[in-house]
Order: structure tokens, then sequence, then C-alpha cells
């Protein structure tokens, strides 16, 4: 017999697509009852009805000029498709590859993939089925230096109820080095479906610092996935701010490929009002001598709602590995909500590693020090609040960056 | 400056401070020593307004600018601004927050009680750097979070720092020398005895004579079950480092 899966309302908009989803209709809805859905409601989701996008028409607002980064080489998608006009193509660097539209998929289509599976297979299979355009960036052995690479990715909602599976692929050479950072912006409160897939392989001793800003409308479903790989000596520094959305879940997934490879996987959730922001990471070391650390901070307050399950692998081989997770949660209203789940799996013997959690509201002691000092207890508040956020943005290695991630962080 | 009359305390249900009598003058130094349990923190605590210790009866006035106020009825921000100053035993580690932004906020929020203008941030580090000079504290301290991975030592000496900067005038010092080794305990005695005026009155809490030899006080008081069982001179310490308690006791 076959199961009728709740929630799959959500393919009645995509039947005139063109693309068979039959295979898709097959696959199982995540419910509670899934390990990976506790936290997270996806019945709503599978209501609504959305339809792929499939061009852009309309004007832009001037204001996307405001989410320009001076110094940087500004990209601009809107609703997942790329803007050519708007983008900076001639500032980037001759010896990058940039690829967009469908030359970029034959390029997307890569050994990181794999990675995906630890992820729910209906929001890969999404994306794979109705990505509409890509980019590839490549940075080529040796080259570092090179001005920050930023994606806006603009998120009409005016449009009207549109579902957006955008991809993106990062390649950085050996010995390379690159920043990268992706923000995504919505200037209204409209309703869409975000699922984005963003795949990179930093090879043998390059690095790269990654950095998504998601600021999402509050009636927004996001559902994305980050995927690294990761070669000999190579390095990451992650970082992930999200504002929340209706529903937002980020997937995180490393693998620590090569010996010497080393991780920073960090994140923000800064939420208000009813939103909510759920951040799975996995991090897999499955070399020796792999380090990894993990700082995901969240700040909530009204009804909010925050979700965080940290995963460390460590494979059998992978010995001398260093791990290190962490998940702090301040909250500052009595009706806001936190789940988190720190879990680790070890299969070798002689490894370092360290996980925990904790939920607290501002520390009594730290506001009553504070006030010792002839500082008024609000402004001790926002000292305490102010620091517990600069805390995790101080991991932003890029100090440019980590000054309009402060701003858009701003609580 | 300070007044404390009949004076009974509590915290978390339990009365600790049971008619404590002690009064302070401006260009005093008063030590207060006594067993543990005896209610020296308490009355650190209650001076500077902590909201878990509670006042069951009595007064403590202190006099600022000219007149008398009962300071448990001032919030602790305002006893800072009217120059009350607690260094505390155990200081308290504030991540995420720099020492800059903290000592500038403090600075600026009793300049601006004051009616005097606030500092800037660059003539703030220079007139900070020259504080910490004076406590041998390297300038990186500056940029690092609020006592966060300083050592036992690097806190009490940031306390002291915290004094400097804020220049109260009356200074509660609550067990300073805990888990001081000498070289540090002279810095730190140094540092204070730099800011003690005719105008100013600090009131020290030990535990050992030893920080005494270092801070010369005016009188030496023995708490004993919350209130004050012996006063006296400076000999008085002395003559409790030599035979205890147990003989004021009975």
């Amino acid at each position: 017999m076959k199961t009728v899966f709740r929630g799959t309302q959500l393919y009645d908009g995509f039947k005139d697509s063109g693309v068979d989803i039959s295979a898709l209709a097959d696959m199982p809805w995540p419910t509670f009852k899934s390990e990976e859905w506790k936290y997270t409601n996806l019945t709503g989701l599978g209501e609504q009805y959305f339809t792929p996008v499939s061009r852009f028409e309309g004007a832009l607002p001037d204001r996307v000029k405001d989410l320009f980064m001076p110094g940087a080489v500004n990209f601009v998608f809107v609703n997942g498709l790329f803007l050519e006009h708007l983008s900076e193509t001639g500032k980037i660097d001759p010896r990058w590859q940039v690829k967009t539209g469908l030359d970029a998929m034959g390029f997307a289509k890569s050994s990181v993939s794999d990675l995906a599976k630890n992820e729910t297979p209906v929001f890969r299979a999404l994306n794979e089925a109705f990505v509409k355009d890509a980019i590839f960036i490549g940075v080529p052995q040796g080259v570092k230096g090179c001005a920050p690479f930023h994606i806006i990715h603009l998120l009409d909602g005016a449009v009207g109820r549109q579902a957006i599976f955008p991809r993106t692929f990062l390649k950085i050479g050996r010995g390379a080095g690159a920043i990268f950072w992706e923000t995504v912006a919505s200037f209204d409160e409209g309703e869409y479906f975000h699922c984005p897939v963003v795949e990179g392989l930093i090879e043998e001793d390059a690095s790269l610092e990654y950095i998504q800003a998601q600021g999402h409308s509050a009636q927004a479903f996001h559902i994305g996935s980050v995927r690294i790989r990761q070669e000999r000596n190579s390095r990451l520094d992650s970082f992930v701010l999200t504002t929340g959305a209706r529903i937002f879940r980020n997937n995180v997934n490393v693998v620590l490929e090569g010996e010497g490879a080393e991780a920073r996987v960090n994140g923000l959730h800064a939420l208000k009002g009813d939103r909510h922001a759920d951040s799975h990471t996995c991090v897999d070391h499955a070399a020796p001598n792999t380090r990894s650390d993990q700082l995901y901070k969240c700040i909530l307050q009204d009804k909010a709602h925050s979700v965080f399950n940290g995963k460390i692998f460590v494979r059998r081989e992978a010995q001398l590995t260093n791990s290190y997770q962490l998940n702090k949660n301040l909250i500052l209203s009595r009706e806001c909500r936190v789940d988190t789940k720190p879990q680790l799996e070890i299969n070798a013997d002689d490894v370092k590693c360290t996980h925990g959690a904790t939920i607290g509201q501002l520390n009594d002691e730290e506001l009553f020090y504070l006030q010792t000092r002839g500082i008024s207890k609000q402004e001790a508040r926002q000292m305490l609040v102010r620091g517990f956020v600069d805390d995790v943005l101080n991991k932003i290695v890029n100090p440019d960056l980590r000054a309009v991630i402060g701003k858009m962080a701003a609580f | 400056m300070l007044n404390i009359k009949d004076l009974y305390a509590s915290v978390e249900g339990s009365q600790i401070l049971k008619g404590l009598n002690l009064s302070v003058k401006a260009g005093e130094v008063h030590a207060i020593m006594g067993p543990n349990g005896s209610g020296k923190s308490t009355l650190s605590k209650i001076i500077a307004g902590h909201p878990q210790y509670t006042v069951d009866s009595g007064t403590v006035e202190y006099e600022a600018a000219g007149r008398v106020v009962n300071l448990c009825e001032l919030e602790p921000e305002a006893r800072a601004k009217e120059g009350v100053f607690l260094a505390f035993q155990y200081p308290v580690e504030i991540p995420g927050v720099p020492m800059s932004l903290f000592l500038r906020s403090a600075y600026n929020a009793v300049c601006r009680h004051h009616g005097v203008e606030e500092m800037d941030p660059l003539d703030f580090d220079q007139f900070l750097h020259e504080k910490m000079k004076v406590l041998e504290m390297d300038d990186k301290y500056i940029d690092r979070a609020v006592n966060v991975d300083f050592s036992g030592g690097e806190k009490k000496r940031n306390e002291i720092l915290q004094m400097a900067v804020l220049n109260p005038r009356l200074a509660v010092l609550d067990e300073t020398d805990s888990g001081l080794d000498i070289d540090s305990m002279k810095i730190v005695a140094g540092g204070v005895n730099k800011l003690r005026t005719k105008k100013n009155a600090m009131i020290v809490i030990t535990h050992y004579q030893r920080l005494l030899n270092y801070i010369q006080p005016d009188v030496v008081h023995v708490l004993h079950a919350g209130r004050i069982i012996k006063s006296g001179g400076k000999e008085l310490a002395l003559e409790v480092e030599g035979k205890g308690y147990d003989w004021l006791i009975k």
C-alpha cells in the first residue's frame, strides 16, 4: 500500500513545470517523528502552494545597491536568477574562473554532492530537479589575496509565491585562498520557498573564509545546505548568521578528508517575533590530525524558537582528532523556546573531543558587576547582549565583514 | 562619611548581620577582620547594593556632596555614581565585553552624573594607559574581555585598576589580598596607597594581617556573628594574627 504523506500539496504548484516529479512524490515527507525534524515542523511548508521560479520581471528596488560591499566583487541574483547588468563582472580577478547559468551547472556536478547523504533526500532532490541558475567560482592553484567575492541573493516575495532553488559551487585550488560571502535579503514580507545548495571543495593547503548572512522575510521558508570537502592541510572558517524566518533550516556538512585539515564552523541565530531558525551541523573527521571548532550562539526574544543540532563524527582512521563544539543560548523572554542537541560519534581511541550546550538568561552577577561601576541597568543589559553576540562575531576573520554582519545582527 | 547604624541584613532568608555599627570618616582606612561566616562579605554586598542581600533594619548613611543619603534606597549604579566602590572578592567574567568599552562606559557614566564632560576614546586610552602603568598591567588587557582568561592575580589588579579609573570616595576592598602572591600584593597595595587621600575613605576586608603591613589602617575591627565585637588600632591586627579569634569570641 502506498503511503500518502501529509504535506505534499507543495508539489501541486510544481506539476506544470514540465519536470517529472513522480520520483519526488514517492519520497517521504519529513515529520516530527523523524529525529532530524523533531523540532522543526514542516507541515506548514507542505501545505503551501509555490511555483518554481522561471524568470524575473519587474523593477529592482534601488536599495539593492545598499547591500553592495565596497572593496568586494558584488554579484546579484534575484529569486535565484543571475542579473548580469547589476553584477561587477569587470572586477573579477582575471585568474579566477567564474561561470553562471547552464555553463556553471556542468562544473557544479561535483565530487562534493555525495556529502548530501546526511540530508533529507526530498530537499536535495527538489534542488536538483528545479535548479534554474547556478554559479561556479574556481580559484586556481596558488592564487590568494584577492577581493572578497560577494553574492547578493535578493528574494522578491512581491512576485508571488515563488520556489527558488539556487546552486553555488566553489573550488579553491591547491595553496589558494579566498573570501566568499553570500547575503540573502528580502525587502518585503513576502512568502517564498528558498532551497539553496552550496558546495565547496578546498584543495590541499588552501583556505576559505565562507560567510552567509541570511536575512529573510518573516513569512519565508528556507531549507538550505552547505557541503564542504577539505583536503590535506586545508582550512575553512565558516560563519552563518540568520535572523530566522517562518521556517529556517540550514545544514552545514563538512568532511575533513585530508590529514591536517581544519574547520571552524560558527554561527549566530538572532531571533525576534515568532521567527524560527534551525541549524544542523555535521563535521566528519575522516583523516588523522584533523581539527574542528564550532561555536553557535543563539539569542532570542518574544516567541522565537531556535534549534541547534551539532554532530561530530570521528572515523576509526582519524586518530589525533581535535574537536570542539559549543552551543550557547541567551533567552530574553519567557515565551521563547530553545532545543539543542549536541551529538558525538567517536570510533577512534586517541582523540580529544568536547561538546556542550548552555541556555540562560542575562546573568544577574554580571549585571550587578557592571552596575557597581556606575553603568545603568539598561546600559548593562545592552552591553551584555552585545557582548554575547560579539563573542561569536569575533570569529569572523575579515574585519570589514565582521562589521557588516554586526550591523545585521543588531539586537 | 559612612555611618552604619544597628544594621540587620539577610541573604536567602538567613540573617547574617545582627546589629552592626560602623562609622568611617573621610581620610580614614578601616580594616575589618573576622573568621569565615562572620558577615564580612555580606557587609560589602550590602554597601554595594547586591539585589540578593536585603536590609532587615537599620540604616547605612552616606554623606555625599554635603547631604546625607540612606545608601539602601539607591540602585547599585547610583551608589557608584556617588563615589561608592566595591573591589570584588570574586571579580565577574564578562565574555564579549572588552575592557576598554567597559572602563570608558563606567567612567563616562560617572562624568555624566556630575555634569562633567565625557572623555573621548583616544584621550581615555591615554588616561587608562597611565593607570595601568601604576599597576604594572600590560596594555594588551585593554582589548581583552573583562576578566576573561585573567589569572586570579590579574583579576585583583583589574579591580584596583577600576578603582583608579573611578577614583571613589568610599572604597570597600573585599579580600583583595586572597590569591595574591607577595609581589602582586605589593603592587596592588602600592596602587591602593596612591589613591589614598584626605578626602576619601577605605574599608579593607581581610582574613590576614599580611595585607595590613602594606596598607596601614587607622582602625581595625573584628567582626563576629554579624556584629563588631572589638575595635582598636593597627596593633589589634597583629594580636589577632598571633592569637587567633577565640580569645575575642568567648
